[in-house]
């Protein structure tokens, strides 16, 4: 699980689930949901039964309170750091992904990159 | 306590706008954030223990009964009156398994009333309440509710009268 494919899910999720129009100039992965009106406070209930459902994650509440937990980047991260800490599966950023190669330091199970 | 857990709530329609609107979730989530919203609201013992009133939930000792139930019995028809027929058997007569459930929100089905009717109809709507509790606690922009509080988990504690009137203005 990267990043990319963490976002690409849940952009999915919240425009069907919230209506978002597809032609939505303002809505992209960096805007705010909840001060823009995109997920409303029912919405933001529903938003964490999809992230306990889709990728098995529990997101501590300091998450849920934090800046990042206001858009779908910001979302994608606390996932991918939470599966992190929660399975012992050391994330993989997109950036390192394709850089692996002989002499790269690679994560030992259960470090968090 | 056993309307949460066994997720036994509906929207409610007044004046043609819908109220108590629930997350779109399996029974079992929406059970566990209704169950939740117990703990957030503190509602079902806050308001007596405000008025040094002790309160026993007898649902409480089964919560963990209650909490294996799972989606198709959280999603049957008459599923509150079956689990007590179970419990109680005939020691609980059958009228009161057969009549309809009343909200204190909604009132009676035929002569209306409840509290819904009556703050809808004086304009105390939901940004009204946003509003009032922002001034109660001296919050000065009542956006600023959103983002200490979400799905039901606070950032941080909003001072308590006995916090302001000692000059505390904020807690973490």
């Amino acid at each position: 699980m990267n990043p990319s494919m963490v976002e690409t899910r849940l952009e999915n999720y919240i425009r069907t689930q919230f209506n978002v129009s597809p032609t939505d100039p303002g809505f992209d992965r960096e805007a705010d949901l909840f001060e823009n009106g995109y997920v409303d406070s029912v919405g933001v209930v529903e938003l964490l039964g999809f992230l306990q459902e889709e990728f098995r994650v529990e997101v501590p509440d300091d998450d849920i309170l934090s800046d990042d937990f206001s858009n779908i980047a910001g979302i994608g991260r606390i996932v991918i750091q939470n599966l992190s800490l929660q399975t012992g599966v050391p994330e993989i950023t997109e950036k390192q992904a394709p850089l692996v190669s002989e002499g790269t330091v690679r994560p030992s199970p259960g470090q968090h990159l | 306590m056993a309307n949460e857990f066994l997720a036994d709530y509906e929207t409610e329609e007044y004046r043609g706008a819908t109220y108590y609107r629930l997350p779109r979730l399996e029974p079992t989530a929406l059970r566990d954030s209704l169950v939740r919203g117990l703990d957030t609201t503190h509602r079902e013992i806050g308001v007596f223990a405000a008025w040094n009133l002790p309160v026993v939930q007898p649902y409480a000792v089964a919560v963990d009964q209650y909490l294996v139930l799972g989606d198709t019995f959280l999603q049957s028809e008459g599923r509150k009156q079956q689990l007590c027929r179970e419990i109680f058997q005939d020691l609980v007569p059958d009228y009161v398994f057969s009549r309809a459930k009343v909200r204190a929100q909604v009132g009676n089905p035929d002569t209306g009333g409840g509290v819904l009717a009556a703050c809808v109809d004086q304009g105390i709507d939901s940004d009204w309440l946003r509003r009032r509790f922002a001034a109660l606690h001296d919050v000065a922009d009542p956006a600023a509710l959103s983002s200490f509080i979400r799905a039901g988990r606070y950032s941080a504690a909003i001072p308590s009268l006995q916090d302001r009137e000692n000059g505390v203005s904020k807690r973490s």
